[in-house]
C-alpha cells in the first residue's frame, strides 16, 4: 500500500512531494508500533496462523533440526490440558512474538503458554451457556486467530457458542472496546460479539443469548478458528454431524464478516443463494428456506495481497440423503473465493454436486505460486476426502488443469435424485483410492482374498460417488459401500502441507470405506436426544456399517496409507511413500508367514510439517511406538527418526524461541515440544 | 457522593438521607491512619453449604453443617467429577478448596495459580499466575499452597493468597483479575498495576523487588493463604526448611496486617522480639540481631467477634541445633494471639522452648466454645507433632487445664542448651505415642521383639523431648531417636477437625520417630546449593537420617500405627480412637505373621483427611489392598457407619459444600481435586456430545 | 452348542445377520448388561486400549447418553459399530479382541456391574446382551 502512494507521487514532475511522502513513509514504517511483520507468518521461527502462514502451507523455513540431527530430537517439555479437559489435541498452537496461543477442552479454553518450558501463562474460559452445551464439536477447536491492533496484539477465537471473542495477548483479558456486552451472567463487559443475531437477521428466528435459536430452526456452531484478512475476522462456522440429523431442517452456515478493531459486524455471504442471488436456480424446491448446513468447519486460508479469504464448505443437512433438496445445491461441497473486505463471492467451484456422500470439505486449501507451462499462476489447492486435489488460479477461479463433468451412478434410493455427472480433475490424478473392486481387496493369500470378496457380498459396491443404498431395499444387499468413506480419503487429521519454494504440495491419504444402514428419518429420529429441525426426513443414517478385513487384517491392498508428492507446476506425482511402518498385526501375522510383506503404512493419515529441508510427519514404528519421521522433501526418502511420548494427531507446528527449534506435536491431551538434545 | 441538581431541593433531601444512611452503615466511620477501613463481611463461614475459609469458617473447625450425605446413603457415594491440575504443574494436592457464591477456589502448582473451578461440573473458570521473579525460583514451597482467602469488599468477593515469592495478591473472585484500587505496582515485567503487594516492602529489610533479599541474611517465602478478619488481611509466613539450612542467618518471620480493601500496611507485629520488647530477655545473646525464621507456615484462625488472630510459629534458624541462639528464643514454637486491629499480642503460649526437634507448630489451632462447670469457656486448642493438644482459653490464654514444666533431657552436643523444662499439658492426656521405651516396640512374637531391640541398639532412645546425638557422640550411638518425630504425631497432612456442636475435638495422628545426626556444619554446607545465611553453624543436621524400620519391613511400634482420636474438649477426657484405614495386606500376609490374629493396625501411617458434618465424621483411608477408600464414622461412638470406595488416595485434608442442592465431598487427591456426591441417575443420561 | 457342518456354517450367520439387519431386540431369555456380562481385569486391560485410541474423542462420560439411548439394543450390534469404523483416524483398524476389551471398559465407566468371565468376542453372545439402564 505505501509503495503504491510513493510510485504514484513520483509518477507526476513533483520531486519535492516526492521525497516529502518517501521520507513520511520511511518515517512511518521505522517509529510505527510494533507491529507484526506482513512476512508469510512463519519467517523468523514464527508461526502465526494454525497453518504457519496465510495460505496454510503449514511450512517453516526454520532449519536448526535437519536431516543430520533429526535423531537427537527428544521430549523438551510438554503441556497437559488436563486441567481444561483437553482430549481432543485438535489445536495447532500458534507462536507468535515469543509465546505460544491454542485453545483446549471442550469449552475450547484461550491457552497462552511458555514457549520455553510450557508452562501455562493465562487462560480464558468462555462463560456457560445453554447454547454451548448443545455443541458437538466441543473439543474441535483448531488453533487461534490474531491480528496487530493499534500496535498490541490481540487473539481471536470463536466458540462452540458461537460467540467471537477477542483477547489481549499479554494479559488474555477480554478486548477493551470490542464487542458488545452479552446479558448472560459471567460474560465480560467487553471483547466478545455474539454472532448469532447476525447470522439469522434474515432468516426470521428469534435468537436468545443464553439459549440460542430454537432447535426446530436448527442450531449451529464452530470449530476452526476464524481468520483476520486486512482488519477483517472472517467466520466460519460448523454444525452438527450429518449423520446425527434426522431432520430436514436447519441454518445456513453464513459466512460472516466483523471488524477486527471493534467487532462491529461487516457482511454476510449467504451460503444458500437466495432469490435472484448467483446459483439460487440450483436449489430445485423451497428446500433453500427451510433447509442449511453448508458450513465451513475446515480451516479457511487467505491471500492477504489480494483481500481474498478462502472458505471450504460440506453438504447441506442430513448426510448420505437429499431427497427433500433436489438440485446441485450451491454452494454445498465447495471451494469459495470471498473479499473479505466485502463479503462479494469474487469466485466459487462446487467439488462435488448435491453430495450426499458426506465429503465434507475437509482440510484447510493451500495456496501456492507455481509455473505452469512457463507461465506463472498463483494457485490453490484444495485435497479432499475423494482424493482429488482440486486446483485453481486462486485470483479468477478457473482450474489450472481440465475438470471435466463426468457420469456417475444414480440412486435407487425413493425420492433421491443425484446428480448425474460429477466433476472429475483431470490433473492432478487421483492420489488415493477411488471406488472398490475386487481387486482392491487383500490378495496376500487366496484364502484372505477369498474371506474379503464373501464379507463384501451384503454391501452393494461401485465406483468413486457409489450411492447409498437403503436399508428395506430389494437387491438383497444390507447396504451400500463407498470409497473413499467419511474418514476419506484425506482429513482433518492429516492436513496437507506445502513447499513454497518448490510448489510440491504433500497429500497423507487413508484407504477407507464407509456404510450406513439407511433407514426411516423417523426411526433414527427415536435415538437422537434432541434433535434440530422438526420435519422427519424421510430417510437418514441409522447408523454406521462395514466391512472388517478378513483375520483382523484391513480389507485392502496396501499400502493401507500414505503421502504423496505433487509438483503443483505440473500436477504430476513425484512419489509417494507409505505411512509410518508396517503394523506388527500384518508383519507377525500368522496367515501371512513366508510372504513378503512391503511397507504397508499403518493405515492412519499423518500429521505433517515441511520445513527448510524437512518433511516431517508423526505415525508409528511396527509395534507402535510413535515416531517423529524426517523424509527428504525431493526424493520421499526417509533421513530421520526420533520417538515420540505419544501419539501424534491432526497436525504439528514449529518454532524457534530464543535461538532454539522446537517441533509441537499434537498428543491428545498433552502438547509435546521436541527439541535438539542440549 | 451523588450529584444533583440543586433545583430539586427533596432530591437533595433523600440524597441526604441516603448518604447518611450509608455513613451510619459504615464508610465514614472514623478511622486512624493505622485501622482497616469497614466495608468488609465476614463472609457465611460454613453455613448454607458453604466453605469459605481453608478450614470451613475462621475457627478452623472444618465442620459443615450439611446434612444430605448421611450414614443411610454414604454407600450411593460416587466420583462426581474429578478437577486435574496437570495444566498448573499441580502436583502436592495440598490446597483445600474454598467454595463460596456458586465458585471453588483452590491453588495449583509450583507457581500457585489460582483457580477458579465450577462446582458442579469441575471445570475450570479462571485462572491467575503471578509473573515470574528470581524470588519465586528459590522457593522451597512453591507447590505448599494450602487454599485462598476470601472476603468481600463492597459487596464484591475477592480472593487472596500470598505467593511462594512472598507477594500478597487480591484478586476478583468473579473475574480472577487484579482487585482495582488494591496494593501498589510492583516494578517488574508483566505484574499488573494493581492487585499487588510487595509484602518485602513492609518486612524491614533491604531488598530487590525481582530478587528478594539479599540471600546472606535470608530468604522469606509463604505456604498457607493469609486469613481476613475484621477487614484485616493478617499475612503469615514460610521459611527454608530447618533441616536444610546450615548457617545461622536469617530473617524473622514477622507477621503483617494489611487493610482488605486498600491493601494498605496496617502493622507488623516481631516474632523475634527486640530490645524494650516483651520477651526479648529470652535472647541471651545476640542472636536475636541476626537470626530468625520463627515462620508460620501453618494456617491461621481467627475469632472474628473478638478480633483476635492465632498464629502458630516454628522454631527460630535451624532444626536441630541451637547452640548459636542460647534462650527459650520467644516466640519460637509458640501459640501467639494478636490482636486483628493492631497487630499487638494480646497472649502467647511457647509450647516448646529453645525449640530444636523441629516440632514446628504443624496445623492451625482450632477454635470451640467448651462448657466447664456449667460456663461457657471459649477456648482454642493446638495440636502437635508431639502428641499433645495444649488447651488454651482464647481470650486470656489461660491454659484450661495446668499445663506443667517438667524436667527434660539436657543436651550432650558441645555448645548446645536446651531448656531444663518443658511445658508438659495435664489434660488432655497424649494421643498418640512420645518418646520411646522398649514397650512401645512391636511384639507380635519374642522373636520380632528381640530382633527390634537389636536394631534399636545403635540408637539412643529416651522420653518425650529426647535431644539430638552429633558424629562422635559419647554414648557410641549412631544417632538419637526423638518420638515423635518430624512427620509427628499430628502434621500438616492431617489437619483436625472438631464439631462446634458438641465441643469434640478428632485428631488423626500417627507413630513415628526420627533421628538425624549433627556433623559440623561445613560438611552439610557443602551439599547446600545456594544457603542463606553467611556464617556456618558449628553443628548440621547431616545425612543420613531417616525413621527406624522394624525387622522384615514391619512398623516399629506396637500398633495402631495411625489413628483418629476423639477428645470431648468439655472435659479433656479421650472418648474413643480407631485406627486409620485397614491393616495393609502386606502386613496380614506378612511371613513373620503366619496364622497370627492381627488386630487393625491402620493402613500405614497415613493419617486422615477428615471433615464433621452434623452427622458424621468423615475420613479418607485405605483398605487392606490399598483402594482409596471414604468412611463414615459416628461421631459419638466411633463406629463405623458405611464405607464406599473413592477413585484415589487423600492427603492433607477434604472439605464439603452444597451446590445447587447437591452436596458434595471434595477429596485432595494429589494433582487432582476429587469431587463425590450421591449417585443421581439422571445426569447419566444428560446429553453430551 | 452349534454344530459345525457345512450348512450351520452359512445359514446359522446368515439367519443371525438377517436378525441384526432386521433389528430384532434380543430373546427374552437373554442377558441384559446388568447381568456381570465382562470382568475387571478385561475393563482395566480395556482402558489402556481406551486410552490409547478412544480418549481422543471421546471423554469418560461420553458413552453414559449413548447408552441410554442404546437401550433396546444389544451389545452386538454396539460391537460391530465400533469394530468397522472406529476409531475414526484408522477405521477397524484394532483386532475385534480389542474392541470387546474396549466395549468392557465403557460398561466399567457406565457402572455397569462386572462379573467373573470376561466379555467374549462372539457376536453370538454379544447379540444376546441386551442394553438396560443401570
Amino acid at each position: 500500500m505505501m509503495t503504491v502512494v510513493v510510485v504514484q507521487a513520483c509518477a507526476r514532475p513533483v520531486f519535492l512531494l516526492c521525497s516529502l511522502v518517501l521520507a513520511i513513509a520511511m518515517l512511518i514504517l521505522l517509529f510505527a508500533p510494533t507491529a507484526l511483520s506482513a512476512d508469510r507468518g512463519t519467517e523468523n521461527g514464527q508461526w502465526h496462523y494454525l497453518g504457519g502462514d496465510a495460505a496454510h502451507t503449514r511450512y517453516s523455513p526454520a532449519d536448526q533440526v535437519n536431516a543430520d540431527n533429526f535423531g537427537e530430537l527428544e521430549e523438551a517439555w510438554v503441556w497437559d490440558g488436563a486441567s481444561f479437559n483437553a482430549q481432543s489435541g485438535r489445536s495447532t498452537p500458534s507462536y507468535i512474538d515469543g509465546t505460544l496461543y491454542t485453545v483446549a477442552g471442550p469449552r475450547r479454553y484461550v491457552v497462552a503458554l511458555d514457549p520455553a518450558n510450557g508452562e501455562l501463562l493465562w487462560s480464558y474460559g468462555e462463560p456457560k451457556t445453554a447454547r454451548y452445551d448443545y455443541s458437538m464439536r466441543k473439543d474441535y477447536g483448531k488453533g487461534v486467530a490474531f491480528a496487530s491492533i493499534d500496535g498490541k496484539l490481540v487473539i481471536y477465537i470463536t466458540s462452540p457458542g458461537f460467540f467471537l471473542t477477542a483477547l489481549d495477548a499479554a494479559t488474555g483479558q477480554p478486548l477493551q472496546g470490542f464487542g458488545k456486552p452479552v446479558p448472560v451472567a459471567g460474560f465480560p463487559k467487553t471483547g466478545v460479539v455474539d454472532m448469532l443475531p447476525d447470522l439469522v437477521s434474515d432468516l426470521d428466528i428469534e435468537s436468545d443469548p443464553y439459549n440460542g435459536i430454537p432447535l426446530e430452526r436448527g442450531y449451529i456452531t464452530t470449530s476452526s478458528p476464524p481468520i483476520v484478512v486486512n482488519g477483517v475476522v472472517v467466520v466460519g462456522n460448523s454444525h452438527e454431524q450429518g449423520y446425527y440429523q434426522s431432520r430436514i431442517e436447519n441454518v445456513p452456515g453464513d459466512i460472516l464478516g466483523y471488524d477486527a478493531r471493534s467487532g462491529e459486524f461487516l457482511w454476510k455471504f449467504h451460503v444458500i443463494p437466495r432469490p435472484g442471488e448467483a446459483g439460487h436456480e440450483t436449489w430445485e424446491s423451497d428446500a433453500w428456506k427451510w433447509s442449511g448446513d453448508v458450513s465451513s468447519w475446515a480451516p479457511m486460508s487467505a491471500d492477504l495481497e489480494r483481500g481474498l479469504v478462502y472458505i471450504p464448505t460440506n453438504g447441506v443437512t442430513i448426510d448420505y440423503y437429499g431427497g427433500f433438496h433436489p438440485g446441485n445445491n450451491l454452494f454445498g461441497t465447495s471451494l469459495i473465493a470471498l473479499h473479505a473486505k466485502t463479503g462479494q463471492r469474487a469466485w466459487h467451484y462446487q467439488l462435488v454436486h448435491h453430495d450426499i456422500w458426506n465429503y465434507d470439505t475437509p482440510t484447510a486449501p493451500v495456496l501456492l505460486d507455481v509455473n505452469v507451462d512457463g507461465k506463472p499462476v498463483p494457485i490453490v489447492v484444495q485435497t479432499t476426502k475423494q482424493n482429488f486435489a482440486y486446483t485453481f488460479n486462486r485470483e479468477t477461479g478457473e482450474p489450472v488443469w481440465p475438470i471435466e463433468e463426468k457420469a456417475v451412478p444414480a440412486s435407487d434410493v425413493p425420492g433421491e435424485k443425484l446428480s448425474p455427472t460429477q466433476p472429475w480433475p483431470t490433473k492432478p490424478a487421483a492420489y488415493g483410492m477411488q471406488g472398490l473392486t475386487h481387486d482392491d481387496l487383500i490378495d496376500f493369500t487366496p484364502e484372505l482374498r477369498k474371506a474379503a470378496v464373501a464379507s463384501l457380498r451384503e454391501f452393494k459396491i461401485g465406483p468413486l460417488f457409489n450411492p447409498p443404498l437403503h436399508r428395506d431395499n430389494d437387491q438383497g444387499y444390507k447396504a451400500a459401500l463407498w470409497c473413499p468413506g467419511d474418514g476419506g480419503g484425506t482429513n482433518i487429521d492429516g492436513p496437507s502441507v506445502a513447499d513454497p519454494a518448490s510448489g510440491i504440495i504433500y497429500i497423507s491419504t487413508q484407504a477407507d470405506c464407509s456404510s450406513r444402514i439407511i433407514a426411516s428419518g423417523e426411526e433414527r429420529d427415536a435415538d437422537i436426544p434432541h434433535p434440530t429441525g422438526k420435519t422427519f426426513s424421510r430417510y437418514a443414517s441409522l447408523r454406521p456399517d462395514g466391512v472388517r478385513g478378513p483375520e483382523d487384517l484391513p480389507l485392502f491392498k496396501p499400502p493401507y496409507s500414505h503421502i504423496v508428492a505433487i509438483d503443483m507446476n505440473t500436477g504430476e506425482q513425484l512419489w509417494r511413500i507409505p505411512v509410518g511402518d508396517t503394523p506388527e498385526l500384518v508383519l507377525n501375522h500368522p496367515k501371512l508367514q513366508g510372504i513378503d510383506i512391503a511397507d504397508t503404512g499403518t493405515g492412519a493419515n499423518a500429521p505433517m510439517l515441511i520445513t527448510a529441508t524437512l518433511l516431517i510427519y508423526a505415525s508409528a514404528a511396527s509395534d507402535g511406538t510413535p515416531m517423529l519421521f524426517a523424509v527428504d522433501k525431493k526424493s520421499g526418502e526417509r533421513v530421520g527418526e526420533a520417538e515420540l511420548p505419544e501419539s501424534a494427531h491432526y497436525g504439528m507446528m514449529t518454532y524457534v524461541h530464543e535461538g532454539k527449534q522446537y517441533v509441537i506435536a499434537q498428543t491428545g491431551r498433552t502438547l509435546t515440544a521436541m527439541a535438539l538434545a542440549e | 457522593m451523588k450529584h444533583v441538581a440543586l433545583q430539586q431541593a427533596r432530591v437533595l433531601r433523600s440524597t441526604f438521607v441516603i448518604a447518611l444512611a450509608l455513613c451510619i452503615g459504615g464508610c465514614l466511620d472514623e478511622q486512624d491512619a493505622t485501622t482497616a477501613s469497614a466495608g468488609y463481611s465476614e463472609g457465611p463461614g460454613t453455613s448454607d453449604g458453604q466453605w469459605q475459609y481453608l478450614g470451613g469458617d475462621s475457627a478452623h473447625t472444618r465442620y459443615s453443617p450439611a446434612d444430605q450425605i448421611n450414614a443411610e446413603n454414604f454407600e450411593d457415594l460416587e466420583e462426581a467429577w474429578a478437577w486435574d491440575g496437570a495444566s498448573f504443574g499441580a502436583a502436592s494436592g495440598r490446597s483445600t478448596p474454598s467454595y463460596v457464591n456458586g465458585k471453588l477456589y483452590t491453588v495449583a502448582g509450583p507457581r500457585r495459580q489460582v483457580v477458579a473451578i465450577d462446582p458442579a461440573t469441575g471445570e475450570t473458570i479462571w485462572s491467575y499466575r503471578e509473573p515470574h521473579t528470581r524470588r519465586w525460583e528459590y522457593s522451597m514451597r512453591q507447590d505448599y499452597g494450602k487454599g485462598v482467602a476470601y472476603h468481600e469488599v463492597d459487596g464484591r468477593g475477592v480472593i487472596y493468597i500470598i505467593s511462594p515469592a512472598y507477594f500478597l495478591t487480591a484478586l476478583d473472585a468473579e473475574t480472577g483479575r487484579p482487585l482495582e484500587g488494591f496494593g501498589k505496582p510492583v516494578p517488574i515485567e508483566g505484574f499488573p498495576q494493581t492487585g499487588v503487594v510487595d509484602l518485602l516492602a513492609d518486612l524491614g529489610h533491604a531488598y530487590d523487588p525481582y530478587e528478594g533479599l539479599p540471600l546472606e541474611k535470608g530468604y522469606i517465602t509463604s505456604s498457607s493463604p493469609p486469613i481476613v478478619v475484621n477487614g484485616v488481611v493478617v499475612v503469615g509466613n514460610s521459611a527454608e526448611q530447618g533441616y536444610n539450612q546450615s548457617r545461622i542467618e536469617n530473617v524473622p518471620g514477622d507477621i503483617l496486617g494489611y487493610d482488605a480493601k486498600t491493601g494498605k500496611f496496617l502493622w507488623k507485629f516481631s516474632v523475634l522480639p527486640r530490645p524494650g520488647e516483651f520477651g526479648h530477655e529470652t535472647w541471651e545473646n545476640d542472636a536475636w540481631e541476626w537470626t530468625g525464621d520463627i515462620s508460620s507456615w501453618a494456617p491461621l484462625s481467627a475469632d472474628q467477634e473478638r478480633g483476635i488472630v492465632y498464629v502458630p510459629t516454628n522454631g527460630a534458624t535451624l532444626d536441630f541445633y541451637g547452640g548459636f541462639r542460647p534462650g527459650d528464643n520467644l516466640f519460637s514454637t509458640s501459640l501467639l494471639a494478636l490482636d486483628v486491629k493492631t497487630g499487638k499480642r494480646v497472649w502467647h503460649f511457647q509450647l516448646v522452648h529453645h525449640d530444636i526437634w523441629n516440632y514446628d507448630t504443624p496445623t492451625a489451632p482450632v477454635l470451640l466454645d467448651i462448657t466447664m462447670d456449667g460456663r461457657k469457656v471459649p477456648i482454642v486448642v493446638q495440636t502437635t507433632k508431639q502428641s499433645f493438644a495444649y488447651t488454651f482459653n482464647r481470650e486470656t490464654g489461660e491454659p484450661v487445664w495446668p499445663i506443667e514444666e517438667r524436667p527434660v533431657p539436657a543436651s550432650r552436643v558441645p555448645g548446645e542448651k536446651l531448656s531444663a523444662t518443658q511445658p508438659f499439658p495435664t489434660r488432655p492426656a497424649p494421643y498418640d505415642n512420645q518418646g520411646l521405651t522398649h514397650d512401645d516396640l512391636l511384639d507380635f512374637t519374642p522373636e520380632l521383639r528381640r530382633r527390634m531391640l537389636e536394631i534399636l541398639e545403635e540408637y539412643e532412645i529416651g522420653p518425650l523431648f529426647n535431644p539430638p546425638l552429633h558424629r562422635g557422640n559419647d554414648l557410641g550411638k549412631k544417632a538419637a531417636l526423638w518420638c515423635p518425630g518430624d512427620i509427628g504425631g499430628v502434621n500438616i497432612d492431617g489437619p483436625n477437625a472438631a464439631d462446634p456442636t458438641t465441643g469434640i475435638l478428632y485428631v488423626t495422628s500417627r507413630k513415628h520417630c526420627s533421628y538425624r545426626v549433627l556433623a559440623p556444619g561445613a560438611e552439610r554446607d557443602a551439599l547446600i546449593k545456594e544457603p542463606t545465611g553467611s556464617t556456618i553453624a558449628d553443628w548440621v543436621v547431616t545425612p543420613p537420617y531417616g525413621s527406624v524400620q522394624g525387622p522384615d519391613g514391619l512398623n516399629m511400634f506396637k500398633p495402631p500405627y495411625s489413628r483418629i482420636t476423639a477428645i470431648d474438649m468439655n472435659t479433656g477426657e479421650h472418648l474413643w480412637w480407631i485406627p486409620v484405614g485397614e491393616t495393609a495386606d502386606r502386613v496380614l500376609n506378612h511371613p513373620d505373621l503366619k496364622d497370627m490374629e492381627i488386630p487393625n493396625t491402620g493402613f500405614g501411617v497415613a493419617v486422615a483427611p477428615m471433615t464433621v458434618t452434623s452427622t458424621l465424621l468423615i475420613y479418607a483411608g485405605q483398605a487392606s489392598d490399598g483402594s482409596a477408600q471414604l468412611y463414615a464414622i459416628d461421631k459419638a461412638t466411633g463406629e463405623q457407619l458405611a464405607r464406599v470406595e473413592a477413585p484415589a488416595v487423600s492427603s492433607y485434608g477434604m472439605m464439603t459444600y452444597v451446590h445447587q442442592g447437591k452436596q458434595y465431598i471434595m477429596l485432595q487427591t494429589g494433582s487432582k481435586l476429587t469431587a463425590m456426591a450421591l449417585y443421581d441417575p439422571d445426569a447419566d443420561s444428560a446429553s453430551v456430545h | 452348542m452349534f454344530d459345525t457342518g457345512f450348512a450351520m456354517n452359512r445359514i446359522v450367520p446368515a439367519a443371525l445377520l438377517l436378525l441384526l439387519a432386521i433389528g430384532r431386540p434380543a430373546p427374552a431369555d437373554g442377558l441384559t448388561t446388568n447381568d456381570a456380562v465382562y470382568s475387571k481385569q478385561q475393563a482395566k486391560a480395556g482402558e489402556q486400549l481406551y486410552k490409547d485410541h478412544c480418549l481422543l474423542c471421546h471423554d469418560k462420560k461420553y458413552f453414559r447418553p449413548v447408552f441410554a439411548a442404546w437401550e433396546g439394543k444389544t451389545l452386538g450390534t454396539m460391537n460391530l459399530v465400533m469394530s468397522t469404523s472406529m476409531p475414526q483416524t484408522n477405521p477397524g483398524s484394532l483386532p475385534l479382541a480389542n474392541y470387546v476389551d474396549i466395549l468392557a471398559y465403557m460398561l466399567s465407566l457406565n457402572r455397569y456391574p462386572a462379573g467373573q468371565a470376561p466379555l467374549p468376542a462372539d457376536n453370538q453372545v454379544l447379540d444376546n446382551i441386551t442394553i438396560t439402564p443401570r
